[in-house]
């Protein structure tokens, strides 16, 4: 769900993703602490729209085949203008709520990483696909993914 | 029975003790009328006496040194004695070092005007393992005392490492690195070469003249040019302090040189060729391991180590730098070793789907090149390794050429420190770093793998991107 309050805070980010600012911290998302809606740790948001730009306009000559993981993800055909940042901390609980009941299932230190986690940084990609983006380090994606239908049910935990 | 019996100087007074003097039977008065009245008796003498403290001593500062280093000398008096002004006498004599039976005596044994005579506290430089003597005056002591002090003087070790180690022929371009162990500056650097009858031939046929060498003592390196490999350099140098120091390091050749330094070496593509075949990468998915390993210079010679592989899955494994363990005695002799590369593998092709058992990477689409992790476990480790190395031991862990390296099935990757990092703390308290935006394309070489994927692969160089980048 979008709230009107923070329109003119998306076209930043929906700037920043053409490359025309800087992307600012998570804090700058006005987001009081620990709020589900933040990503808690630093640079992890700009890790987050740089692969999300990745996955959707990259087509690098030896690059990873990202139409094929936008396929598999059910994004065909989103374009990075498409993307905006969920605020609303309904929606923001119920895709964290979703994550931290799967992420424990890869092991005791994702258990644990999922109980120190209290926000991530939830991108609607499209009306019925959402990411949350987390403070939790991959190692390919620096952010951890995890891609939802909008009951918030699990796509991938990847992006 | 034993009896310990000790020769010493005695020095020292005291009263004379008789005892069991045997009473003379009283003479009669007319006994002593007609000259001297003497009086027989027997008795037993007893000296007691005291052996005499040395009161002068000398102490060398510190006692064991490597060749050239200088050691303080400093005299101590006691017994409430003092040194009289002028009166040390100073006398440095190095061990007599025999070789094929004769004595040698080499220069430069001979002390310098540190310890000239009069002066109270000595400094010189020792090049031999010897003894410091010291003679002086004490008042109100009315001879002269003497004292002296042993320094063991340790050898250093010169070290020559060509880079590339094996050329496809001409010796042009390489460049020899030399070092000491431990670290000492030099005032000058001279190459020889004894090339072998292969490179005598070649050079021959190519019209190829005598090897010369261009070297720079300030930074401990030759350039050469002319000749041909296989060759034999004897490489000598003088440290800033006078020591000579001589070795010898070849330069070999290779099928398939690549130019870079770090890749032509046999040694490299041995590691290289071994991680790959045990990383399965013939072997169903799930089976593979990415594996790790180590090159180590170790005192000139490349060693490798191929490291544990129980925690790893086919898509992660333990950074093979960041187990600071690994790199303290007795797994490993700081200042002596030095990492000159660290290795592991991608055993899968791009766009391969990663198997079940890779935990939160399962799934996933395969891309190429090294990961953000893969900059923070390879590269960020192993410079941290590094400072902490400096500030333990004061010595470098890694050689200035250090690499990272990824061995895919189609590429060669090699990781070089970026020019700045961007770090990520997580709520958990860890910090990852990665390089910064614009950063990794310079950092980074690519290579690609051409047939025969053996130990005598060949490499081509590609401006082809990876996947990962940022």
């Amino acid at each position: 769900m979008l709230n009107k309050a923070y329109v003119k805070l998306f076209a930043v980010f929906l700037c920043s993703f053409a490359g025309t600012f800087a992307v600012r911290p998570s804090t700058s998302l006005t987001q009081p602490p620990h709020s589900p809606c933040n990503i808690e740790g630093q640079n992890f948001d700009t890790a987050a729209f740089d692969r999300v730009r990745t996955v959707l306009t990259y087509t690098g000559d030896v690059g990873i085949d990202n139409a094929a993981i936008r396929d598999t993800l059910g994004i065909a055909g989103v374009r990075i203008e498409d993307v905006v940042v969920v605020t609303d901390t309904i929606l923001c609980r119920r895709a964290l709520n979703a994550w931290k009941a799967f992420f424990p299932s890869y092991g005791p230190k994702e258990a644990q990483a999922a109980v120190q986690t209290t926000g991530g940084l939830l991108l609607r990609l499209a009306p019925n696909r959402y990411a949350l983006a987390l403070a939790v380090f991959d190692p390919w994606t620096i952010a951890t993914f995890f891609v939802t239908d909008s009951n918030f049910v699990m796509v991938k935990p990847w992006m | 029975m034993a009896e310990k019996v000790t020769v010493g100087r005695l020095r020292g007074s005291g009263t004379v003790l008789r005892t069991g003097m045997n009473q003379p039977t009283w003479p009669g008065w007319f006994n002593c009328l007609n000259g001297p009245c003497v009086i027989a008796a027997e008795a037993q003498q007893t000296i007691t006496m005291h052996p005499w403290m040395d009161k002068l001593a000398l102490t060398a500062s510190p006692t064991e040194v490597y060749e050239g280093d200088s050691v303080t000398f400093t005299p101590s008096v006691s017994g409430g004695m003092t040194l009289i002004a002028g009166s040390p006498r100073w006398m440095w004599v190095p061990h007599q070092r025999a070789i094929g039976g004769q004595v040698q005596t080499d220069p430069p044994d001979t002390q310098t005007g540190g310890c000239a005579n009069g002066i109270a506290i000595c400094r010189v430089r020792v090049y031999r393992t010897g003894n410091m003597y010291l003679r002086a005056n004490l008042h109100p002591a009315t001879i002269g005392e003497q004292a002296f002090a042993k320094v063991v003087v340790k050898p250093l070790k010169l070290i020559a490492t060509s880079t590339p180690r094996a050329v496809g022929g001409s010796l042009d371009w390489v460049r020899v690195l030399v070092r000491t162990v431990p670290e000492r500056a030099f005032s000058s650097i001279t190459i020889n070469s004894v090339p072998g009858p292969m490179a005598l031939r070649r050079a021959h046929l190519m019209s190829s003249g005598a090897v010369s060498a261009v070297c720079d003592a300030a930074a401990a390196e030759c350039q050469l040019s002319g000749g041909m490999a296989p060759t034999s350099l004897t490489v000598s140098a003088t440290t800033q302090q006078g020591v000579v120091v001589t070795t010898t390091v070849d330069v070999d050749t290779l099928a398939c040189p690549t130019g870079n330094s770090l890749l032509d070496s046999k040694e490299i593509r041995t590691i290289m060729d071994s991680l790959w075949k045990t990383g399965g990468d013939a072997k169903p998915a799930p089976m593979r391991l990415e594996r790790t390993g180590l090159l180590i210079d170790s005192a000139g010679i490349l060693v490798t180590r191929y490291l544990d592989s129980a925690s790893a899955t086919p898509c992660s494994t333990p950074g093979p730098m960041s187990n600071q363990d690994r790199f303290e005695p007795p797994n490993f002799l700081p200042g002596v070793m030095r990492v000159v590369a660290s290795f592991h593998t991608h055993p899968f092709r791009k766009d391969s789907i990663t198997p079940s058992n890779c935990g939160a990477l399962s799934g996933r689409r395969m891309g190429v090149g090294p990961s953000p992790a893969d900059w923070h476990s390879g590269v960020y480790d192993a410079l941290d390794g590094d400072r902490y190395t400096r500030s333990k031991f004061e010595a470098d862990l890694l050689s200035p050429l250090y690499r990272h390296i990824v061995i895919e099935p189609d590429h060669v990757w090699l990781m070089a420190p970026p020019a700045s990092w961007s770090s990520f703390p997580t709520p958990s308290g860890e910090v990852y770093y990665v390089p910064a935006r614009g950063t990794m394309k310079a950092a980074l070489s690519g290579w690609e793998r051409t047939s025969p994927k053996t130990k005598d692969f060949c490499l081509a160089p590609t401006n082809k991107g990876t996947t990962f980048a940022r």
